[in-house]
């Protein structure tokens, strides 16, 4: 009997014990994350205890059950339960199929037409897995914005499906897809695969452009001829343009015409961009024969030129001038630098397809436009100069002369198209390195195309690198190029989404109001208010 | 009908003694000083950064409006009247909470001075503002549902506040304490904490998880608010 009331005794401190060890438990499970022993362990002594507890003094157990407030407080705890339950499913499906809606007027949430058009039309499955290592608080820097931004993909096609993936977790994957750097994201499709390292819809979309088309335009600078370098380089260089259109889906390679009898077949388009020593007749053959043929040549002039390239522009009726611009309007040249012509708005057409941010051309050349373009060439002035600019044609000048030098506005950049002649009379293939004969038919086909920026300078590293807000604006004027001279049915174009300017500068009056008002009288009123409530009902 | 009576009560008494004002005083003036000190550096027609500091002044002026709905009943003795009058449980949360929150909205009306300002002398995303609203005005009825929760389980006003401003704080800020947990609990950390869910609107980004969350914070606290209230019943 002794012992009974003893363990009757016990009985209440065991199940208090038994509570505390389970409610432990409840504090491993979430620190730990995992099954681990000293849960279980904790589990296991709390169950034994409660146990104890109800078996030892059964009758006390339920008599406090028969209890009203113990009847009617098990019947709302319960209630509690299950109604907080459902709002944990309704929670977990509204971040399953979430839907986004932006406000932003730039759109800054939003597909752009581009991409929707592309993940739209998608007939194909495309997987995408995006590669993120944890940190040490299992949070990955960018993590969230990579998926809500691959979810606006998945709303739009049930051929797109994401992963996500720790490649500290799931290394055998991460080498299967040649990750070596977090974050990476890959795109896979079809047994083609390409990886971007950015979350941004220029890179995702353009990834799975190529893996949908499986292959990128190939674009050959050419070289030799004391071209700018594509690797980065104390002169002029374009290794900043060139990475800026690896991400526009735009593959360039540097090729020395003398090297080769003919231009690549692969070739998608050809740079030649401000040559110091003079081409070869052979070098001018095989270029003038690829451009007559359906080619398509960007061509960066530059005022003064050494070479004279004007004999690779006269089948479209166009020359380079022999002089620089300046414009002295405000907006159309940066304060203090008139030759530094500031483009605000391009001339929409062919070419600029969308507003671009506004691009600055240091040392521009004019490009003269026929009134009357050759037969069948048509000619589209892609960026113009102000009515107040005018053209130096003397080398030495150090200032404007109004009287003598010939006034704006110029056309500083120029597109200009001519259907490929009698079809097409294509020279006979010669065995060459390249993957084709001389004037073999470019990639592109029917029409030759021809692209004239009067500056070199605007896209090389030097400007590019020195400010990245004019830098965006350039390289998207030559990425728009490019992409319209490699321009295929389905290659993505997408538009800059340029945050508006919400900049207000407040003057001395503005600024006191500011303070004042909201800090100020606004309260004041209402507490002007609270006092008449408070006299009146006194 | 009990429902809008309660709320009605609960308005007239709000506006019959000073105390709304100074808390809407206090409000604004918290509130105008940050905006001014916000715009006055960025120099730009922006609210996105007031939002943030809106509803951290939030945290601190709804318990001072909710500390008293239920608990100064509970004090004064009146909360038993109030039961045996023909009115159910979940209307006299409903109405204490669309009072409170009605209080809130007057509150906060002032505040589109600042979008005139910023109209009058700039360039604003008025959209992204507007977005800004909705989160501000979810997370301020969550905060009265915590409010209204923490009153009716104590007759003490003082400890109303504090709990309630404590569970927001808390909830506030277990984004960041979502880096102390790994796997899936991390993730479910980081989603109850608040503090992304708002800064989404003020971005001018509205999801429907943020929606579903802030308001599936309101309804279950009303819901607890109410069984706690009827829980008197069987004390």
């Amino acid at each position: 009997m002794r012992g009974d009331d003893l363990l009757r005794r016990l009985a209440p401190y065991a199940g208090i014990l038994g509570g505390l060890l389970l409610f432990a438990a409840a504090g491993v499970a979430l620190v730990v994350g995992t099954a681990s022993p000293a849960l279980v362990w904790l589990l296991i002594a709390a169950g034994l205890l409660l146990l104890f507890f109800v078996v030892t003094d059964p009758q006390v157990v339920v008599n406090a059950l028969k209890l009203r407030g113990v009847r009617y407080g098990s019947n709302a705890g319960l209630m509690t339960v299950v109604f907080i339950g459902i709002f944990i499913v309704i929670n977990f499906l509204a971040v399953k199929h979430n839907v986004q809606w932006d406000f932003t007027q730039s759109g800054r949430y939003t597909l752009s037409s581009a991409t929707v058009k592309l993940v739209k039309g998608l007939k194909q499955p495309v997987h995408i897995i995006a590669f993120y290592a944890k940190g040490p608080g299992g949070q990955s820097s960018g993590e969230s914005a990579a998926k809500l931004l691959l979810q606006r993909y998945t709303a739009l096609s049930h051929e797109i499906s994401v992963t996500f993936v720790d490649p500290d977790v799931n290394p055998a994957l991460a080498r299967q897809y040649h990750v070596t750097v977090s974050p990476t994201i890959v795109v896979t499709s079809n047994g083609h695969e390409d990886a971007v390292q950015l979350a941004a819809e220029q890179d995702i979309s353009s990834a799975i452009e190529n893996v949908i088309e499986g292959k990128t335009p190939v674009v050959y600078f050419l070289t030799g001829n004391g071209e700018p370098s594509l690797q980065p380089a104390s002169g002029p260089s374009f290794s900043s343009l060139v990475s800026f259109l690896k991400k526009n889906n735009l593959q360039a390679k540097p090729l020395s015409l003398l090297t080769v009898s003919a231009i690549p077949s692969d070739a998608a388009a050809v740079v030649e961009a401000a040559p110091t020593t003079p081409y070869s007749p052979k070098e001018k053959e095989i270029l003038l024969s690829y451009l007559e043929h359906g080619g398509h040549v960007l061509y960066f002039a530059e005022p003064f030129g050494k070479v004279d390239m004007n004999w690779l522009l006269k089948p479209f009726g166009l020359s380079v001038s022999e002089g620089l611009v300046a414009d002295l309007s405000p907006s159309g040249s940066l304060p203090n630098q008139p030759q530094a012509i500031v483009i605000q708005a391009y001339d929409r057409g062919s070419v600029v397809k969308h507003q671009l941010p506004p691009g600055v051309y240091l040392d521009a050349t004019s490009i003269n436009v026929p009134a009357k373009p050759p037969a069948g060439v048509t000619v589209e002035p892609i960026a113009q100069t102000s009515q107040q600019s005018f053209l130096v044609t003397n080398p030495k000048a150090t200032a404007i002369n109004p009287a003598t030098d010939k006034r704006g506005p110029f056309a500083i950049a120029v597109s200009a198209e001519k259907p490929v002649a009698s079809a097409t009379a294509k020279p006979a293939a010669t065995p060459t390195p390249s993957p084709a004969g001389p004037g073999s038919s470019p990639s592109t086909g029917a029409v030759s195309r021809l692209v004239v920026f009067g500056s070199t300078l605007f896209a090389t590293d030097q400007v590019l690198t020195a400010n990245p807000s004019i830098g965006e604006g350039n390289s998207e004027a030559a990425a728009a190029a490019l992409q319209w001279l490699t321009e295929s049915p389905n290659h993505i174009v997408i538009p800059t989404k340029t945050p508006a300017d919400r900049s207000m500068v407040l003057v001395g009056w503005q600024s006191n109001a500011l303070v004042f008002v909201n800090t100020l009288f606004v309260p004041a009123i209402v507490l002007f208010a609270g006092v008449v409530v408070w006299l009146r009902r006194r | 009908m009990g429902l809008f009576t309660v709320a009605r009560r609960e308005l007239t008494s709000y506006f019959g003694s000073p105390v709304a004002y100074i808390v809407a005083a206090a409000f604004l003036a918290l509130n105008g000083f940050l905006f001014a000190a916000v715009i006055s550096n960025s120099q730009q027609a922006d609210m996105s950064f007031v939002f943030g500091d809106v509803a951290i002044v939030l945290l601190f002026v709804i318990p001072g409006i909710t500390m008293r709905l239920i608990a100064e009943e509970q004090r004064l003795g009146t909360l038993e009247l109030l039961l045996t009058a023909p009115v159910r449980d979940w209307e006299v949360i409903l109405g204490k909470f669309l009072a409170a929150f009605a209080l809130f909205i007057l509150m906060l009306v002032p505040t589109g001075l600042y979008v005139v300002f910023l109209v009058a002398f700039g360039h604003p995303d008025l959209s992204t503002i507007l977005s800004g609203y909705i989160g501000i005005v979810l997370l301020g009825a969550a905060f009265i549902g915590f409010g209204l929760v923490t009153s009716a389980l104590t007759q003490s006003q003082l400890v109303a506040f504090i709990v309630a401003f404590v569970l927001g704080l808390i909830l506030w800020l277990l984004q960041g304490l979502a880096v102390t947990f790994s796997g899936g609990v991390a993730s479910v950390v980081s989603f109850l904490g608040l503090s992304q869910h708002v800064s989404n609107f003020s971005s001018g980004l509205v999801q429907s998880d943020d929606v579903v969350y802030l308001l599936s914070l309101i309804v279950c606290s009303l819901f607890v608010a109410t069984r706690i209230l009827e829980s008197r019943r069987y004390r």
